[in-house]
């Protein structure tokens, strides 16, 4: 059973968009019945790979020199599992949040995504991977265009040519390398791989271009706007979703591939910290809701490249590697029910002013309780996957002695609490006019608890992290 | 019942009716005091079930792999007994007294449901079996009690919330930076009386006290010593039930519980006073004492006093501390039941003068004695217990601070005492004076009369001055505070 789960994962979507796609009317029942077979398949995958490892499939029979290969390795078939959980529920919320038009696209659009993510994430072929990423890049795209402000398209715009040149790097160091070497499978490469320049600046080339993606300080510019402006389940996908799929592929690639010097990879160290900070003091001063969850995006980004900074330490490797797990995985569920719930905040007041927003936690209770318990992952404060994130990096700082990395980690702490704290305190203040109570309607309770789901799951699986970090060795 | 299943239903029987208070609209007055109610009560069959099985040497702990190297610890001691009979019956009394005070205004569900929580935290704090686990209920004070500030949702209500927010949340990055190096050297260990890091050999002296330094400032800043005091009068702002729960038992004690348990079952007191952390500690303890006595000398608002009263009388616990010996740590561990209870009725009647007569001043105290006499007269007796007159529990509290003292050859600290109590007089003795000696003024009858409100307000008040009596003059009885902190005592310095 588990050998075909791989193709039925690619074809899935495959299908689905196109059904969605022909039967436009119909877009959210396919939607939905997509997102709840692709979260079952993604749910057997998980079991495949606990209980039968390693595990590689191999398209037409053909084996790797010349055929594709897929392997489902534990890190990446979980953050698929947290991917296609987070699809669904966001695709019950679109279903009752966005207009018939915009469902019309969404639907078909983030279900092609979701084949994207299935071929970066399981795919051990680093041209297939090549296509997994312009999939994700022009669906994610496409995605972001779907509010027709003059805002929203330009930031779309950016976002476009950001992704195709990023996309653009990354294919001409998969160029370099199969012209050096003629291979394209990862684990094939691994032996063969020599420290010269044409790799190097493969290498580089493919950095610079996840680096990109990812909206890594400085290459962020795109993010925030782009973001900020889409649609609510659209702005949930781009943050939870799409640009993890890079960073996956950056830390896959710098654990297995890459051959680079100590100094390069702490080099990607200081960009996150520089991430963190950036972000966070944008978001502090941010006046708009989403653009404040946006720049707080950025920030929490940075947590991610904290890794570099450990991954060649003689200290205990899997300390850092947890730490990022958990942010990967708290920052999905987080930011996605934050952005979802701050979507049915801005759908009472109709306006993405925060100092509007004062008082909402009397009108939307639900909605506000979900932004705080979001707020509770990511400052890291107990217990939460946050949390369990920030204890490692905290103890993988302590044990490799890096004073640094420990005062970013703590500062970056105490930005974060401030900008969000400062949302919640408005949140719970007195609210400006009563009138907005009569403006939240009967259909906000399947919205306010889809959000409130994914926050409250940014805590609660803190409680089973013991339970994670077995499962993914 | 298994004995790891009443620590959860102890924790539960907080946590459940919050969500469900959280649930239900803020209209149904009813249906939210029947589950609040519920809770309390079998929150207290949970305590006195513990209490039970530890007089027949039962076992109580519960412990789970939160992640590979570190755990939720939960279990009970007798030290455990103390805070979480004190959250218990101060839950009952602030509850009842919160129905009554918060009667008829907007979003009660909101504040019953974090009152809740909030016990949730302290009791977690209490039946904490390692740094670790304290340290997430710790954190979860935080949150739980941040909303409970702001909930007047005034202007000096968000001020004070800030403040509190900026004070705990940077104290507990403190307190988690001391506990991720404490981990890393010490791995995963549960409290132990006597101590666990003494037999860590390869620590450095000066590392072990940089943690303690940490670790003071995290946990210190709870406590509010001095400097980190801030937050504590200016979240006076909250509503009176607040802060009679923030002082007595929720924030203030927590900090206190945790510096007891880091110095007794973290460090040992043995490794402590080797180091100098006890002398670090009585440092502290005594400019705050001072500082809170002067400051609250000056305070022309009775909240404000109040408050920079417990500023200085929480100190005293952590002077309990400092002072190495039983007897010093008799005091501290029964002031910190002690005050919580003296300090709760204080806090019931300063509210219901508010409430009832709108006096929040001291000079508006004027002859209070004829208006509301059972009032004045709960104040009376926790002031004079704060005081320290016999035979009050205030009393008891400072004669075993002064043993303590006296035994340790500390001749100065005894002389701090008697200038604390003095200060404490020259604060607390003109209030009663005013309330019984002085004519009263016009405004008292401004007030419209709430009989049934009343009753409310005012009983828990008598209830917690009869307490703050019966502690004093039981003291001698085996299950008093002062009979659980003795077997406490015997644990810790039997070797």
């Amino acid at each position: 059973m588990f050998n075909n789960l791989i193709p039925a994962l690619i074809i899935t979507p495959a299908l689905f968009a196109i059904l969605g796609f022909l039967f436009s009317k119909r877009a959210a029942f396919f939607g939905i019945a997509f997102g709840l077979i692709f979260f079952s398949e993604s749910l057997l995958l998980l079991y495949g790979v606990a209980t039968k490892s390693p595990w590689a499939y191999h398209f037409g029979g053909w084996q790797a020199p010349l055929g594709i290969a897929f392997a489902p390795l534990r890190f990446g078939s979980s953050i698929l599992g947290v991917s296609a959980f987070v699809m669904l529920l966001t695709f019950i919320y679109a279903r009752f949040s966005l207009q018939e038009s915009q469902r019309a696209l969404f639907y078909p659009l983030s279900t092609f995504l979701a084949l994207g993510l299935v071929v970066v994430y399981l795919s051990q072929d680093i041209f297939t991977i090549y296509v997994g990423l312009e999939i994700i890049g022009l669906c994610a795209v496409g995605l972001s265009a779907l509010q027709k402000s003059p805002k929203a398209l330009h930031a779309s715009l950016v976002y476009l040519f950001s992704t195709l040149v990023a996309s653009g790097f990354y294919l001409l160091g998969v160029v370099i390398i199969y012209a050096k070497y003629g291979l394209l499978n990862i684990s094939a490469l691994i032996p063969v791989i020599q420290e010269e320049l044409p790799t190097l600046v493969a290498f580089g080339f493919m950095v610079v271009a996840f680096l990109l993606k990812t909206a890594v300080f400085p290459l962020s510019f795109w993010l925030a706007n782009a973001h900020a402006n889409a649609p609510t389940p659209v702005s949930a996908l781009l943050s939870a979703l799409v640009i993890k799929a890079t960073f996956y592929l950056m830390y896959l690639f710098a654990a297995t591939l890459f051959i680079f010097e100590y100094e390069l990879s702490y080099f990607l160290a200081f960009l996150g910290v520089g991430a963190i900070f950036y972000g966070g003091i944008k978001a502090y001063l941010s006046s708009d809701l989403k653009l404040l969850i946006a720049y707080s995006t950025i920030s929490q980004v940075g947590y991610l490249l904290l890794i570099f900074a450990f991954i060649d330490e003689h200290t205990d490797p899997s300390m850092a590697f947890n730490a990022m797990a958990f942010a990967l995985f708290s920052h999905t569920l987080a930011k996605s029910g934050f952005f979802l719930a701050a979507g049915v905040v801005v759908h009472i007041a109709q306006t993405k002013e925060i100092s509007a927003l004062q008082g909402y936690a009397s009108i939307t209770p639900v909605s506000v309780f979900a932004i705080a318990l979001s707020a509770v992952s990511l400052i890291g404060l107990p217990p939460s996957l946050g949390f369990v994130s920030k204890w490692y990096y905290l103890q993988s700082a302590y044990l490799s002695e890096s004073w640094f990395f420990l005062f970013a980690i703590i500062g970056g702490g105490i930005l974060s609490a401030a900008y969000l704290f400062k949302l919640l305190i408005l949140f719970l203040e007195h609210p400006l006019e009563e009138g907005h109570l009569l403006r939240r309607e009967k259909s906000h309770t399947t919205l306010e608890w889809t959000a409130f789901t994914l926050s409250f799951l940014s805590v609660f699986l803190a409680f089973f992290s013991n339970s994670i970090i077995a499962f993914m060795g | 019942m298994q004995n790891s299943t009443i620590l959860l239903l102890l924790l539960a029987s907080s946590t459940l009716p919050a969500l469900i208070i959280f649930l239900t609209p803020s209209r149904y007055v009813l249906t939210r005091n029947i589950t609040n109610l519920s809770g309390i009560f079998s929150k207290i069959f949970f305590v006195l079930l513990l209490f039970h099985g530890l007089a027949h040497d039962e076992v109580y702990s519960l412990s789970f792999a939160f992640t590979p190297h570190s755990s939720i610890v939960l279990k009970v001691d007798t030290l455990s007994m103390l805070f979480a009979t004190l959250s218990s019956i101060l839950w009952l009394f602030t509850t009842i007294y919160a129905i009554a005070y918060f009667k008829d205004t907007k979003n009660q569900n909101r504040f019953f449901g974090f009152f809740s929580l909030c016990v949730t935290a302290t009791v977690g704090l209490s039946v904490a079996g390692n740094l670790f686990t304290f340290f997430i209920f710790y954190e979860f004070l935080t949150l739980t009690t941040f909303a409970l500030i702001l909930h007047t949702q005034t202007v000096e209500a968000k001020k004070a919330t800030i403040i509190y927010l900026a004070h705990t949340i940077i104290g507990g990055l403190f307190f988690l930076v001391a506990l991720v190096v404490l981990q890393s050297v010490s791995g995963d260990v549960e409290f132990q009386s006597g101590g666990y890091l003494g037999v860590l050999s390869d620590a450095s002296p000066l590392f072990l006290q940089a943690i303690f330094v940490l670790l003071l400032i995290g946990i210190g800043v709870k406590a509010a010593i001095f400097p980190l005091h801030h937050w504590l009068p200016s979240a006076m702002a909250a509503p009176a039930p607040v802060s009679a729960l923030l002082h007595a038992v929720a924030v203030v004690k927590a900090g206190a519980f945790g510096l007891i348990r880091v110095v007794y079952e973290v460090y040992g007191v043995e490794l402590s006073r080797s180091l100098g952390l006890l002398d670090i500690l009585l440092g502290v303890a005594v400019v705050t004492i001072l500082f809170g006595s002067i400051m609250a000398l000056r305070q022309l608002d009775i909240k404000k006093l109040l408050a920079y009263s417990t500023v200085s009388q929480v100190s005293y616990i952590l002077l309990g501390i400092a002072l190495f010996g039983p007897l010093g740590t008799i005091g501290a561990m029964v002031h910190l039941v002690h005050q919580g209870v003296m300090k709760i009725t204080l806090f019931f009647c300063a509210g219901a003068f508010a409430k009832l007569h709108n006096i929040k001043k001291i000079d508006q105290l004027d002859g209070l004695g004829k208006v509301m006499p059972f009032g004045a007269l709960a104040f009376s007796i926790a002031a004079l217990g704060m005081i320290g007159i016999p035979p009050t529990a205030g009393f008891i509290s400072k004669y075993y601070l002064a043993l303590g003292a006296y035994e340790n050859e500390l001749l100065w600290v005894l002389g701090v005492l008697a200038l604390s109590s003095l200060l404490n007089a020259m604060y607390f003795l003109p209030l009663l004076y005013r309330i019984w000696f002085l004519a009263p003024k016009e405004l008292h009858t401004q007030q419209q009369e709430k009989k049934g409100a009343n009753l409310f307000l005012l009983l828990p008040a008598l209830v917690g001055a009869l307490l703050s009596l019966l502690l004093g003059v039981f003291a001698l009885s085996d299950w008093s505070p002062l009979g659980l902190a003795e077997k406490i005592v015997e644990l810790e310095y039997r070797r």
